[in-house]
């Protein structure tokens, strides 16, 4: 095949893609198509939306088999490198910093199993069966479980793919550099313009029964995305304890200010007051909470709170509060043994939050949601946590009004 | 070719924007991990006349930001330190606070009007000295503190990466000396009543994007002040070629240099209203009054423009100037296929040859004595161009 016929059968697998495959016309097109020797592997795709073909690749494929069959392969490649750039595969394996090959391969396992129909999935397609793995998991999960088998990559008998950065982050030699002409870069900014145009997309075919439950789930993610709920609770309680040390603190001639000798002969007056922040953090600890369930949710606590530096006062409730335990460090809290197991009311745990000396500035409820709610607000700011196992959102929050959404985060627990 | 880390471009145009306030550059605060050369780069570009003054915010008190209090005839002075003289002979140069998120608050906030008012105690600085700062992202360093919303908007953010393959290639060549590039202000003031309009058209559709909520941003977010912003950065961009225009894509620093200003919530679908500027209104295009020059579309945008042809077709069938409309269309069509880009409107054309559309334009064309025209358009396009091979293949 020449290089035009080459390119040619490439073009027409893309209009059969998004023939077949509507909802991903805008990012099939958004992708520039390269064909390079210098790609060891049959495609590839860049971080920049650069989809790679090996042109020889191309040939064999076409003499092996017949027009027809080249082309629904051919598209079916194109489809799934696309998928990897708008599953965000790049940037997730960064974030992971994970080893290449083996992220690869999971990120394979996470868009292959979706039946698109007309399109033909080539034979040595990596699927989770293959390991004895569910389907329809993202590829952290993959990355996770191929990771505890010993010797896994030297245990494949194919070679496996090296499909650049576009899937785990790290440029290949093959790549073009960023400034090139003839295949200019697409902006993360603009991935992401295309990102919601697949997913608008996807939204109006569902009702068509044709898209797979995991690509409608993505689609309604990336438009709505999740409010990242720890940086939700950062937020507020950082909000509650600057007004809370805002209080405390002044400006006082008590104490001279640490320079005062360079200001000499004047006086100036130095801030005084307690700085510490104070946060309780009251604990659900009545049977119908599970003790994983606790730690896991506590410790996800305490991580955000590192950031601001903020001693906690855990104080567990059942349907009556109990001592509080101050913690200072994370590993503290891993320690710590919880009393309770009884019946539930949240109510008379924040009030002995409230009661507590020193007041506190912010009190955090971890709850899961099945216990009587105060119906009045308090002075002190007052944060449910709600734990929704498994991203369900269907625990009870408290009344609104007087609460308000705002004072709820939902702190989502995987694998309780 | 000279290795610069991400985001070294970005700030050298922030440095050379003539701020909307009439000074020199536009505060920018740079975020990245320890040791990737923010400091270093910054310091690189010291010249003779170009002084580069380096504070570390974490370990002044707010009084040397604000000024020292001193008692003089009977008044109390605040004494500017004196690094705030520093600029006085050559009224320009880098004023580089590096560390900002180990700074506590209440050195924050003194910074605030040194950021924004360029005043150290009641001393101004110099129009032509920039501010730039430098911060890692507070989980990361132990004893960091979050910025507070008001400083966040007084900067554009960005984002400073340097990656290994880079860093090893400078290894072998070392990094590049960066070069300020040259801002013509009467140009740039020009520049920015083209963009400022461009915000205004945008703003318009999108009133509730003038101002986004600083606690769903994680950096930047947007504000009258950080619109400005944009707007100066943005013609700053198409001085040098960076920015997009009609026929021409822009480059990576001028999307980041805009999301760094209104934070990306806004900077998303501003990207997109900029992308959709580059498409020619379709109807104009049926009626022959705007000119689409194909050729220099982007695949994803021919895709859009053919398929919106298609439907305008599809509505203007029972209306006057159909026939014409149809024979734009289908000379645009043949341009495409002739591009080798075959792919990108197959689907349309596809549609559009299943339809009535066909069948219906021949008709209409035959009522009005252009019959011979209309097959001969019909046979360019689908018959005699690589659209046939891939209707015949595909069907």
């Amino acid at each position: 095949m020449t290089h035009n016929e080459i390119e040619q059968a490439l073009r027409m697998a893309r209009a059969y893609a998004a023939e077949k495959l509507p909802w991903f016309a805008p990012a099939l097109y958004a992708a520039r198509l390269v064909i390079t020797d210098a790609l060891p592997f049959p495609a590839g795709i860049d971080e920049k939306m650069r989809v790679y073909f090996n042109p020889q690749w191309v040939a064999q494929l076409r003499q092996q088999t017949n027009e027809q069959k080249t082309i629904a392969q051919l598209a079916w490649i194109w489809v799934h490198e696309i998928c990897h750039r708008l599953r965000e595969h790049g940037e997730r394996a960064r974030e992971k910093q994970t080893e290449h090959l083996l992220w690869n391969i999971a990120a394979d396992l996470e868009i292959n199993d979706a039946e698109w129909q007309g399109l033909e999935r080539p034979s040595r397609a990596l699927l989770p069966q293959l390991f004895y793995l569910p389907c329809g998991k993202l590829a952290e999960f993959y990355y996770h479980e191929l990771a505890k088998l010993p010797n896994f990559i030297e245990s494949l008998i194919l070679p496996v793919w090296d499909e650049g950065s576009g899937v785990h982050g790290q440029r290949r030699e093959w790549e073009l550099p960023d400034d090139e002409p003839q295949a200019p870069p697409l902006t993360e900014l603009e991935q992401e313009v295309m990102r919601r145009a697949v997913a608008e997309a996807i939204v109006r075919h569902k009702d068509r029964g044709v898209i797979p439950a995991g690509w409608s789930r993505w689609a309604e993610e990336v438009l709505q995305p999740k409010v990242d709920w720890k940086k939700l609770l950062k937020r507020k309680v950082r909000g509650a304890i600057t007004i809370g040390i805002g209080q405390r603190i002044d400006y006082s001639l008590a104490r001279p200010h640490r320079r005062a000798e360079t200001y000499e002969p004047v006086l100036p007056p130095s801030l005084q007051g307690d700085f510490v922040p104070r946060v309780v953090c009251v604990v659900d600890t009545s049977g119908s909470i599970g003790e994983r369930e606790l730690a896991q949710a506590l410790a996800e606590v305490r991580q955000v709170l590192e950031t601001l530096r903020t001693p906690v006062v855990v104080l567990p409730c059942d349907a009556v509060p109990y001592e509080p335990v101050k913690v200072l460090t994370a590993s503290q809290l891993l320690r710590l043994h919880l009393r309770g197991g009884g019946g539930t009311d949240m109510v008379a745990g924040i009030e002995a939050a409230l009661r507590l000396k020193p007041t506190p500035d912010a009190v955090i409820v971890l709850t899961d949601g099945y216990t009587p709610f105060p119906n009045q607000r308090y002075q002190v700011p007052v944060i449910f946590g709600i734990f929704a196992p498994n991203g369900s959102s269907a625990a009870p929050k408290p009344p609104m009004p007087p609460w308000r959404e705002s004072d709820v985060v939902v702190i989502p627990l995987t694998n309780p | 070719m000279a290795i610069m880390p991400k985001g070294g471009k970005e700030l050298l145009i922030a440095l050379q924007t003539p701020s909307p306030k009439g000074h020199m550059g536009i505060p920018a605060l740079l975020w990245g991990n320890p040791g990737e050369g923010k400091s270093s780069f910054v310091e690189s570009l010291h010249r003779d006349g170009f002084p580069i003054v380096t504070l570390i915010a974490s370990i002044h008190d707010p009084t040397d930001f604000s000024g020292l209090p001193v008692h003089r005839d009977g008044k109390v002075r605040f004494a500017p330190p004196e690094w705030a003289f520093a600029f006085d002979e050559t009224g320009q140069g880098v004023l580089f606070l590096d560390e900002l998120t180990t700074a506590p608050p209440s050195v924050q906030a003194a910074l605030l009007r040194v950021i924004l008012e360029r005043k150290v105690g009641f001393r101004d600085l110099p129009k032509g000295v920039r501010v730039v700062a430098a911060a890692n992202p507070p989980d990361i360093v132990s004893g960091g503190w979050e910025l507070s919303p008001p400083l966040r908007n007084r900067f554009v953010h960005i984002r400073w990466e340097l990656s290994d393959t880079s860093y090893l290639q400078a290894l072998q060549d070392g990094f590049a000396r960066p070069e300020l590039p040259a801002i013509d202000p009467i140009l740039h003031q020009e520049a920015k009543s083209y963009w400022k309009m461009m915000v205004a058209a945008f703003l318009k559709l999108n009133p509730n994007l003038a101002r986004t909520s600083a606690s769903d941003e994680e950096h930047a977010f947007a504000s009258p002040r950080t619109w400005d912003y944009a707007i100066a950065l943005m013609a700053s961009c198409d001085l040098l070629g960076e920015a997009p225009k009609p026929g021409k894509q822009g480059s990576e620093a001028f999307l980041n240099l805009v999301e760094g200003c209104i934070g990306h919530g806004a900077a998303v679908a501003f990207a997109k209203f900029l992308s959709s500027l580059r498409l020619p209104d379709p109807d104009e295009v049926l009626d022959g009054k705007a000119q689409a020059t194909v050729s220099k579309l982007r695949d994803d945008e021919l895709y859009v423009l053919f398929s919106a042809m298609a439907a305008a077709l599809v509505r203007r069938q029972q209306q006057d100037g159909f026939v014409d409309a149809m024979l734009i269309f289908l000379d645009l069509a043949e341009q495409v296929c002739r591009d080798g880009k075959v792919d990108t409107i197959f689907v349309t054309m596809r549609q559009v040859a299943q339809g009535q559309l066909l069948s219906h334009a021949v008709a209409e064309a035959q009522r009005n004595g252009r019959l011979k025209e209309m097959q001969e358009a019909l046979k360019r396009t689908f018959e005699r161009t690589p659209l046939q091979e891939f209707v015949a293949t595909l069907a």
